[in-house]
């Protein structure tokens, strides 16, 4: 009767992968259980357990089989005890759903429903100017409610970041500022995470590289989107307006001049008036002929004007905004894999 | 003498000055034909003059001197020569008019060989720009209370003008052609002694 569920669980699960530099008794057991020895397994398993310097990872392994060969011996209490040391060492270590028995898995979940661990911590890699942003940070609390406590230690920082009352999924943020708004230190800082329900506690950690930076600043601008500078003067066509105002003049001074002669007095050959005449025809034609000169173009002007004006504005902003950004630190924190 | 001598040295110190402004000098020939109800003193001549303009905002100062000789039409008269300095200063009105107070003063040499002339003038100048290059301008005046060196009076004197002026866009050198007609209707008692005369200057200015 017991045989059949430990050739299904066999069937399902190849076992952990084996680690490079496994404990001999880890390997022993692991050895046994996939030859279905169960009892040799357990010894083994045990033996590997009494080992004062047995690593974390082969002793999470260790329990790992041992809970696993006593579920397949039906030994319910002690594949859940096995379970529960399992998760203290390893809480984001979990049999996988897809490859275990269900009988397994359903075992695990027992154990897990019995311990308060914080597992399956998550937080990204973010970049933010200090004081403007935060790094998010979430979790999973095993028992509920649980009070959780957030505290961020490193480089003489020492400060609570948060504290919940969390029920399954957690989150946290961490503006990486001292009380003051200040941006903390760059360096390593861990993000430690205390779950407590009654008297039972855990804490759980996140590590964190936070890096300082310049921000970038804004490069001024030279236009303005949707507008072009217009021509402030214009080439109006060609005309005869010099020759005309030159012979509207001509005939107001030669015209009364001529006019107001003193007739008591011989007719002057008038070569002067007749010199000067000529001069100012000849120059009003010759002016005539000449392309006009160019115009101003007072709307254009005026556009031109406010166009400028709104781009030393825009620049007069955008160097207020430069000279923030300088005074600024931008913070960049990674999240470092680093053994709980 | 002593005031057309003055009236030069004006001319050629405040240059000195005043070029900080907008000023422009000016040298030029004349040509003249001078009247007086006499035959013998009708005659032309020519002879070479200065001037100075001076714009400062909505003024401007223009002063002038020239000395030509006229040979009379009468072989027998007396060849003389006419001195004069005129002065007149403006304020514009728009851009295109201004009004034009100032003085002159005729000089004879030699003495009694025609009338020495002084007078105020009160009158308006247009000035209008071709283009860039060239402007046109007429001025008219009417004289007020000339007095003569032989004395008499006017009831009725008055002149216009009439020039032309082309050249580099900056200001810096100006040809000027110009047109100056002045008649002065004195009476000696109940005698018509009029003078009139014709001018033609045409000369180079430099602008500062």
């Amino acid at each position: 009767m017991r045989v059949l569920p430990s050739l299904l669980v066999m069937a399902l699960w190849a076992g952990p992968p084996m680690a490079a530099q496994q404990h001999p008794d880890v390997a022993a057991a692991r050895q046994a259980y996939q030859s279905l020895d169960y009892r040799l397994a357990i010894a083994a398993a045990r033996r590997a357990l009494a080992q004062p310097r047995l690593s974390a990872e082969d002793r999470a392994t260790a329990y790992e089989l041992l809970a696993f060969t006593y579920g397949a011996l039906d030994s319910t209490t002690q594949a859940v005890d096995a379970f529960r040391e399992l998760i203290f060492i390893d809480p984001d270590r979990e049999p996988d759903p897809r490859a275990i028995s269900p009988r397994i898995t359903a075992l695990y979940a027992n154990a897990l429903g019995q311990v308060l661990v914080v597992r399956r911590i998550e937080a990204d890699t973010v970049s933010f100017v200090a004081g403007q942003g935060e790094i998010p940070i979430m979790f999973d609390v095993t028992r509920r409610p649980a009070r959780v406590t957030a505290r961020a230690v490193g480089n003489g920082f020492d400060a609570v970041i948060a504290t919940d009352t969390v029920v399954d999924r957690g989150h946290i943020t961490w503006t990486a500022t001292d009380q003051l708004g200040a941006p903390v230190p760059a360096g390593r800082y861990r993000i430690l995470i205390e779950a407590a329900v009654g008297p039972d506690q855990y804490t759980s950690q996140v590590v964190l590289d936070l890096q300082h930076g310049t921000v970038d600043t804004l490069p001024h601008v030279s236009s303005l989107e949707g507008y072009t500078l217009q021509n402030e003067y214009e080439q109006p066509g060609r005309n005869w307006k010099p020759l005309g105002l030159a012979a509207l003049y001509t005939a107001l001074a030669s015209g009364a001049s001529l006019a107001l002669e003193n007739t008591n007095l011989a007719n002057p050959p008038r070569r002067e008036i007749g010199g000067v005449s000529l001069a100012v025809l000849v120059t009003g034609f010759v002016m005539s002929l000449q392309r006009p000169d160019s115009v101003p173009v007072p709307a254009n002007i005026l556009y031109n004007q406010l166009f400028r004006e709104r781009l030393a504005d825009e620049n007069a902003e955008i160097a207020a905004q430069n000279a923030r950004r300088r005074r600024q630190v931008m913070l960049t924190i990674v999240p470092v894999n680093e053994p709980q | 003498m002593r005031g057309f001598a003055l009236s030069l040295l004006v001319l050629s110190v405040a240059p000195a000055t005043l070029c900080a402004q907008k000023l422009r000098l000016r040298l030029e020939a004349i040509g003249i034909t001078y009247q007086e109800v006499r035959e013998g003193r009708d005659g032309f001549g020519g002879g070479g003059g200065v001037g100075a303009e001076l714009r400062l905002g909505r003024f401007h100062v223009v002063a002038s001197a020239y000395n030509a000789h006229v040979e009379p039409d009468d072989t027998t008269a007396t060849e003389f020569d006419v001195r004069q300095v005129d002065l007149r200063i403006g304020y514009a009105l728009t851009p295109f008019f201004s009004l034009e107070a100032g003085g002159g003063r005729r000089y004879i040499e030699p003495d009694l060989a025609a009338q020495e002339v002084g007078l105020f003038r009160a009158g308006v100048f247009s000035e209008n720009q071709l283009n860039r290059l060239a402007s046109v301008w007429v001025r008219g005046a009417y004289l007020l209370g000339p007095q003569f060196s032989g004395g008499g009076s006017a009831d009725l004197a008055f002149e216009f003008g009439l020039g032309v002026g082309i050249g580099t866009a900056n200001g810096r050198i100006r040809f000027h052609a110009e047109y100056e007609f002045q008649r002065i209707d004195r009476r000696v008692g109940n005698d018509e002694v009029p003078l009139q005369v014709s001018l033609a200057r045409t000369g180079i200015a430099v602008g500062f």
